[in-house]
């Protein structure tokens, strides 16, 4: 792994040196050919299915602090890892990279002024967007060190899906677009009932979207064309349901959650709700799925485990304290951070905690994981890195 | 160079007055030496003092309850513990030395920036404690996320909305919606004087400002979504405007969001007309000018009379006035004086009631030293009869006469916060406490045969949810019976007394409060053996009939006439409280629409206050000083000269504010060679907590001084020691005195030889103040300041300096908006100090007279001033934003005085007479305490016509 990153870190050195010498690049930060199935983070929910279930089986407790370093600003949304490296968009325009196994920063660079919001990366393309600038949204080319599209799409604050040469991103115009990756072009668009500032899902052919009231949209893929759309339904009539965070899907099932604290579970064909729960207090982030179970983190503080065919609560957690990020889970275990500070292990069969630890400050991204890293960022700036006490040790031998 | 020996000048000033001792203004006095606890529960450390104990637990357990909600509905939570503080009532928590300015009655809690601290008084009312809590909760999430964000995006400054959208969000949050909201909107739409939010932060009127914000925000989160809120202030970040964000949040333009706001009230609200009435309409407005409430009626030979409480005059006030139809005319009289006087320290306007009996004894309470006393006052005689007070009970509000004049029921709360009812029997002046609960009891009347007591309270089944409902009390045999009973608020019920089956109270039963009448009660009660209420639902009584149908609100009613025909009333209109008579009761009462039978329950217990149990010693322990900054500073300074120039002030305090520790290290060294000897240190301890404060302190000062009468430089190192105290003796006077012992090293540079002194300086001062003010500056009432100081110097054995300091100021009301202004002003100084100068022109002294210009040791001053209202407004309109002065005053003025060196020679540096002025000037406040100051005039020493122009307050 040593021998990897500073293989990356040559590149990234050379590519960098190439940049300097052509005075029209902005700067590269990483190369690699992203694999979509790959065990790498590198959208908000890990996939463009965005159900935060990693498949490693290094997350193992209890995890020893790797390091940890402070920035100037804030982390914007999530940050991403791509092999071995921990890519951080800021909300002063930065784009920081970061070896992921030392914290040892690779580059910098900054775009603007403005946060970078929805960073994704998708092959050798990095996407954001800026909200002050005219030609909001950018691709960028990570190889190069250029930009190698920028487009007018107003103000977007979410992340894009991404497919073979279509990208899929929904703006507060209420517009919702579909543009070819490779130069930014729009493919078709869609005027919505209300702004999308949640970041959208994909199966195998159709696009999955929620406006801010609560619409539910699911396009082709190819040409736009509705395939449905639905409203979700309040459980107490005329209280307004509104998504907070992006929806979820996995194996045909589409879940959301809302303001109004409902859990819903909407066929992916039809658009048809199977089941709603309402927990009744608000929940700010999106479920966490694996193949059997849907885990709710609530803003009571409450996780909830629930069987994904019913909505049937298989157990509940309970934090204390506010939880408004995503849950990482594993086959075994799952993890949750609470606002206040604390990054929580549970036993994903019974919800038995098995490890906590407390950070001084509030936690403001969900915990992400890829290459045995643990990630997380809080509000005095610090960006974390964890890895369990096995894999130190190894890396140590 | 010169700034810097200014600004160590100032800081040494500021460390010689470090008691607080302001030249004038009121005393804050800690009458108690309140014995604080901690409790510890998972997100607040609870202050509270031993008394208080139950009700720190209940505050415990509500401040939990409310950050649970508050961190779902901020999508935040706090790290750090919340300092609470908690006063079992408002006269206590009028003593917190938190904030360093006195407290008025209207503020019920705030949150202190600074330490974070959070305190409340508890008023009685469970509900309204809890309801308290949350609201300044919201502020304490509010402050804490808007930081957050900030901090993150890397926003230095802090970005705080508009004053609607925070005291707005606080009261939605904390209590949805109430009557008393819908009164305050109902009314500004009705009278069109709805202010624009995005210009509120210029109406100075706080309630409408709360109340604006609450209606706007509670609209956006029922058309636009919960969610709005929380964006908005997430939002906050994206644009240093905020309307802009919450335009770019909610979608639209800011003000078509306003005009869909006030749309859909008057939707509502406008349909109310044809039902409802206007006080000014339906009944006679008997008061027209400042706050009027608690009318009571008071007949005898010399004609019928109404009595109330008003603050016209802007100090709160008792008259009377002839409401005979003959005399209605003729203006209301004064009858007592109050806020003037230790004795009369508060009425406390609008928050209690008072009343008179057939002899013309009026009792009403009033805020009189540590607590509130009962006062009995001779109206024919005009004298103040007795004053009653009991050690138990610290503040009385709402007293009622028995029929035969004999007895007084009132409430009265203790030091647990315990708001119970009290009879008092004037013959022996022996006191009976009826209620013995946490239950807020309030607004007592007694039957005419003296055999019951109803009183307002939130005992009732829906008590916890903040309603209070009429129960019905017999002392006889201590039976209490709930009266009436549902969600709203049934208050100040009022007997008559000749007619017994008839009680009035105010309610918000329809929306609003109006006056309600219970016919038929004395009959029911008659017909009960061993003077118990019936209890079956047949011998009930009526439903209560609406007789007053205001669309805004209708308070305090009192039955007056020769047969109780009439009805006197408190009503909200024009964001005015006004006194309003109603004649002909009769004619108006209908029968109940439903002509079917109240229920008139025995009472039970229906609800329980909650408390948070914490268990374990560690939770809950003795309060111990803990010092944290309140002020940290530094300040480096490059001079061409001298080169790098540093220094720092710090403050540190206990988190209940009683003690301060002041620091003050400066260096003025010119070389390396000087950086040990040109240290300026201070060191102050301030001691707040007993009703003596005061100051001891260490100084050393090393520095150059300019004295620029003399053109010279010189140096002085003085160091030494200080003692300094304040005792009021009430909320208006106090003595101050001081004591300074230094040892002062001068070397005088154009002198041969240098000076060194050991020194020993000695004030004493006695400070009046009792003034109120306008928007300019006092508008009634007196303030002086007498000060005698001497200086001895024991190297030389001789008297080294004296002065003495003369300041009277009273202003005399010519009419409710026009006054007199007097200040006589003198300050002698006598002896060997060398650069102490008086400037007394400008146009805070000698007007027409540059500062400079009239100049000496010593000074006396007379201004005359005759101070008129000259226009509302001077509104400049830019594109952007306006400039608002207003209002605007006028003055007549009339200045004498002079300056001079030595009183043996009577040297005048100015021509050896008296100097004069006189012309007009204007005052105008800008943002609410800048006041612009013009004055155009002529003096007895130039022909011509001087102006001058500068800020400050009237004096």
């Amino acid at each position: 792994m040593e021998l990897l990153n500073l293989r990356y870190t040559l590149m990234i050195s050379v590519v960098l040196a190439m940049g300097i010498i052509n005075s029209s690049c902005i700067g590269t930060l990483i190369v690699k050919n992203i694999d979509a199935n790959s065990e790498d983070w590198f959208t908000p929910g890990g996939s463009f299915e965005r159900t935060s279930h990693i498949k490693s089986n290094e997350l193992i407790p209890p995890l020893n602090l790797a390091w940890k370093k402070q920035f100037n600003s804030g982390v914007a949304g999530q940050p991403v890892i791509i092999d071995g490296i921990l890519v951080v968009p800021f909300l002063n325009g930065e784009l920081v990279a970061l070896r992921l196994s030392d914290g040892k920063k690779i580059d910098r660079k900054k775009f603007g002024k403005s946060p970078i919001e929805g960073f994704t990366i998708f092959g050798e393309t990095a996407y954001w967007a800026l909200r002050h600038e005219k030609k909001s949204y950018r691709a960028f080319d990570l190889i190069n060190g250029r930009y190698i599209w920028k487009a007018r799409l107003g103000i977007i604050e979410s992340s894009p899906a991404i497919k073979e040469d279509l990208l899929y991103i929904g703006n507060s115009d209420r517009l919702f677009y579909c543009l070819d990756k490779k130069n930014g072009k729009i493919i078709w668009k869609h005027r919505e009932s209300d702004r999308i500032h949640v970041a959208p899902v994909l199966s195998s052919h159709q696009v999955y979207y929620c406006d801010n009231e609560g619409g539910i949209y699911s396009r082709r893929m190819t040409d736009g064309k509705l395939v449905w759309s639905t409203f979700l339904s309040p459980h107490t009539p005329g209280q307004p349901v509104k998504p907070y965070s992006y929806p979820v899907i996995s194996n045909g099932q589409l879940f959301i959650t809302t303001l109004d604290g409902s859990v819903f579970a909407l066929d992916t064909q039809d658009g048809r709700t199977q089941w709603s729960v309402r927990i009744g207090d608000p929940i700010f982030a999106s479920v966490s799925i694996d193949s059997f179970n849907v885990y709710v983190p609530a803003s009571s503080g409450k996780i909830y485990s629930m069987k994904k065919d019913s909505g049937e609560v298989n157990w509940t957690y309970d934090g204390e304290t506010i939880i408004n990020t995503e849950i990482l889970i594993s086959d075994s275990l799952l993890v949750a951070s609470t606002c206040r500070g604390d990054i929580i292990f549970l036993e994903k069969s019974t919800g038995n905690p098995i490890w906590i630890y407390t950070l001084k400050h509030r936690i403001v991204t969900p915990p992400i994981f890829a290459e045995g890293y643990l990630i997380i960022s809080d509000d005095n700036k610090w960006i974390y890195a964890f890895v369990s006490a096995a894999k130190e040790t190894e890396e140590q031998r | 160079m010169r700034c810097l020996h200014k600004v160590t000048f100032l800081l040494l000033s500021t460390i010689s007055f470090t008691t607080a001792q302001f030249y004038f203004g009121r005393n804050k006095i800690q009458y108690h030496p309140f014995d604080w606890y901690v409790l510890t529960t998972p997100h607040f450390e609870i202050y509270y003092y031993k008394e208080e104990e139950e009700l720190a637990a209940a505050g415990a357990f509500f401040a939990e309850e409310s950050f649970s909600d508050l961190e779902k509905k901020f999508n935040f939570t706090l790290v750090q513990k919340v300092p609470l503080i908690f006063y079992s009532s408002h006269l206590h928590f009028q003593q917190t030395n938190t904030l360093p300015y006195l407290i008025p009655e209207g503020i019920g809690g705030f949150f202190e920036f600074v330490k974070g601290r959070v305190v409340i008084p508890y008023d009685g009312s469970t509900y309204q404690f809890k309801r308290v809590i949350k609201h300044e909760l919201v502020h304490v999430f509010m402050h804490s996320k808007i930081s957050q964000i900030l901090r993150l995006h890397n926003i230095m400054t802090y970005r705080s909305p508009p004053l609607w959208f925070t005291e707005g969000l606080a009261e939605f949050w904390s209590s949805g919606w109430d009557s008393k909201a819908e009164m305050v909107i109902r009314d500004a739409l009705l009278n069109d004087y709805l202010v624009p939010l995005d210009r509120l932060d210029l109406v100075t009127s706080g309630f409408l400002l709360y109340k604006e914000g609450q209606s706007f925000l509670r609209f956006v989160d029922s058309v636009y979504g919960q969610d709005k809120l929380l964006l908005i202030m997430e939002g906050i970040w994206k644009n240093n405007d905020f309307y802009n964000v919450i335009e770019t949040t909610v979608g639209k333009d800011f003000k078509e969001i306003l005009n869909e706001w006030k749309y859909t009230y008057k939707k509502d609200i406008y349909p109310l007309l044809e039902t409802k009435e206007t006080a000014q309409l339906s009944s006679l407005s008997l008061t027209k000018q400042g706050i009027n409430s608690a009318p009571v009626y008071f007949s005898s030979e010399e004609g019928e009379n109404v009595i109330f409480l008003t603050n016209r005059t802007g100090y709160s006030d008792i008259y009377i006035h002839d409401i005979h139809p003959e005399n209605r005319s003729v203006k209301p009289k004064l009858l007592l004086q109050g806020e003037r006087q230790a004795k009369l320290e508060s009425l406390h306007l609008l928050q209690t009631g008072i009343d008179v009996n057939s002899s013309g004894i009026l009792v009403f309470p009033s805020k009189s030293g540590a607590t509130d006393v009962l006062n009995f006052f001779d109206i024919n005689q005009c004298e103040m009869l007795n004053t009653f007070s009991h050690a138990d009970i610290v503040s009385i509000s709402s007293p009622a006469w028995s029929s035969e004049g004999n007895r007084v029921v009132f409430s009265g709360s203790d030091w647990r916060g315990s708001q119970d009812i009290y009879l008092l029997d004037i013959s022996t002046m022996s006191l009976t406490q009826l209620t013995d609960d946490f239950y807020a009891d309030r607004d007592p009347t007694l039957s005419p045969d003296g055999r019951f007591i109803v009183f307002s309270s939130d005992r009732g089944k829906f008590g916890n949810e903040g309603y209070f409902n009429l129960f019905l009390y017999s002392p006889q045999d201590s039976i209490l019976k709930k009266l009436t009973e549902g969600r709203f608020n049934d208050i100040s019920p009022t007997w008559s007394q000749k007619r017994s089956d008839r009680l009035a109270f105010s309610s918000d039963r329809d929306g609003t409060h109006n006056i309600w009448v219970i016919d038929g009660l004395m009959n029911h009660l008659k017909e009960s053996p061993n003077s118990q209420p019936p209890e079956s639902a047949e011998n009930g009584i009526r439903e209560p009939v609406l007789l007053t149908c205001l669309a805004t609100g209708a308070f305090d009613p009192y039955w007056c006439g020769e047969n109780d025909q009439d009805l006197l009333f408190t009503a909200f209109e024009n964001f005015r409280f006004n006194v309003h008579l109603l004649e002909n009761v009769d004619t108006l009462l209908s029968p109940p629409e439903r002509n079917q039978i109240y229920p008139f329950d025995k009472h039970k217990v229906m609800w329980k206050r909650s408390f948070l149990r914490v268990k374990g010693d560690k939770k809950n322990f003795p309060y111990k000083k803990n010092y944290t900054f309140d002020i940290a500073q530094t300040t480096v300074a490059y001079d061409p000269i001298f080169g790098f120039l540093g220094g720092a002030q710090v403050t540190m305090s206990d988190l209940l504010g009683d003690n301060y520790y002041h620091f003050l290290l400066f260096n003025t060294a010119e070389s390396s060679s000087e950086f040990l000897g040109r240290f300026n240190l201070a060191v102050t301890r301030v001691d707040l907590s007993h009703r003596i404060n005061f100051a001891i302190g260490l100084f050393h000062f090393a520095n150059d001084y300019y004295y620029s009468y003399g053109y010279q430089f010189f140096f002085e190192r003085r160091y030494g020691a200080q003692f300094a105290l304040s005792y009021p003796f009430s909320v208006f006077q106090r003595v101050e005195a001081s004591s300074v012992a230094w040892k002062t090293e001068q070397d005088r540079y154009f002198e041969s030889d240098p000076f060194e002194a050991f020194l020993v300086s000695n004030s004493v001062s006695y400070v009046f103040d009792n003034s109120i003010w306008g928007p300019v500056g006092p508008v009634d009432g007196m303030s002086v300041r007498l000060t005698v100081g001497r200086t001895i110097n024991f190297t030389q054995s001789n008297i080294y300096y004296t002065g003495l300091l003369g300041d009277f100021r009273k202003y005399f009301r010519t009419s409710l908006k026009t006054l007199y202004a007097l200040r006589i002003m003198s300050w002698i100084n006598q002896g060997e100090d060398v650069y102490y100068r008086f400037r007394i022109g400008g146009s805070w002294g000698l007007r027409g007279f540059k500062q400079s210009e009239v100049v000496g040791r010593s000074f006396f001053l007379i201004n005359n001033e005759f101070r008129f209202p000259f226009a509302q407004q001077l509104l400049l309109r830019f594109s952007s934003f306006d400039i608002n002065i207003s209002p605007i005053r006028g003055a007549i003025f009339f200045d004498m005085g002079n300056a001079w060196y030595d009183i043996p020679n009577w040297k005048y540096l100015y021509p050896n007479r008296l100097l004069k002025s006189y012309g007009v000037g204007f005052r105008g406040n800008l943002l609410g305490f800048i006041v612009l100051r013009l004055d155009i005039g002529k003096t007895t020493e130039s022909k011509g016509l001087f102006t001058q122009f500068f800020f400050g307050w009237n004096y």
